[in-house]
């Protein structure tokens, strides 16, 4: 039983994250609204805010793909993308706490799924800095 | 900016800076580390260099002794034959000493 939860953090340690990194933004790019959504609609809807912050996200998850062979710019994009993370969720807790009415499906579900993705962009991020600092260190 | 957007902004304001902080102090203990390892390092290698420099200086010594050595054998080879024929020549006028009385 040992080792099999200690094969699980062999991965977490040892595996690297560039194809999931990849995929993952691919998959992000091709989801993200401002693809399947013009502004005009989103002026519409009073989303406008919501529209530049998935536009904000298309940007950097675009620099991550095109930055991708370059782990330098690639974690700063990776660092933006987290911020913007921490900036969405906290802006969604404090709009459900103002009004409950704000969200429109099961909260608690939405916080667990958010709080699984944070932790796979933290553990991205975590790697690609102790890289860059490892890199360094041996000159 | 309305109040949930400007908490959130000083959100992710104040975590950004906490995890580079954290981050920080994180790799100075790693550098630090590393030094004390380097320097571990550095003093096993200046120990092994002294020794190899032992080892090359006795196997020098070692040679020449050998060459001392072989050198001794052979004089004392020569010594040898040499010991032998006098020990033949001392018979030999023995005998002749015994024959003229």
């Amino acid at each position: 039983m040992r080792s099999f939860f200690k094969a699980y953090r062999d991965i977490l340690v040892y595996h690297d994250y560039g194809p999931l990194l990849l995929f993952w933004n691919i998959a992000d790019l091709a989801n993200n609204r401002v693809l399947w959504m013009s502004y005009g609609e989103a002026l519409d809807g009073g989303n406008e805010w919501a529209y530049f912050q998935y536009a904000l996200y298309f940007v950097v998850a675009l620099g991550m793909l095109f930055s991708l062979p370059n782990i330098r710019s690639c974690s700063r994009f990776v660092g933006v993308y987290l911020m913007l993370y921490i900036f969405s969720t906290t802006k969604f807790i404090m709009s459900v706490m103002a009004d409950p009415e704000f969200a429109f499906g099961d909260v608690g579900r939405s916080l667990v799924v958010t709080a699984v993705y944070f932790t796979l962009w933290v553990w991205i991020y975590v790697k690609m800095r102790v890289e860059i600092m490892h890199k360094d260190l041996r000159g | 900016m309305d109040k949930p957007t400007t908490t959130a902004a000083i959100v992710a304001a104040v975590t950004g800076v906490f995890s580079a902080g954290a981050f920080k102090f994180y790799e100075f203990m790693i550098r630090q580390k590393r030094e004390v390892q380097q320097e571990e390092k550095a003093e096993q290698a200046l120990y092994r260099d002294d020794l190899i420099k032992r080892v090359e200086k006795l196997e020098q010594e070692r040679d020449e002794h050998l060459q001392q050595i072989i050198d001794l054998m052979t004089e004392v080879a020569g010594l040898k034959v040499e010991v032998d024929y006098v020990k033949r020549e001392n018979e030999l006028l023995k005998l002749k000493i015994d024959s003229m009385r």
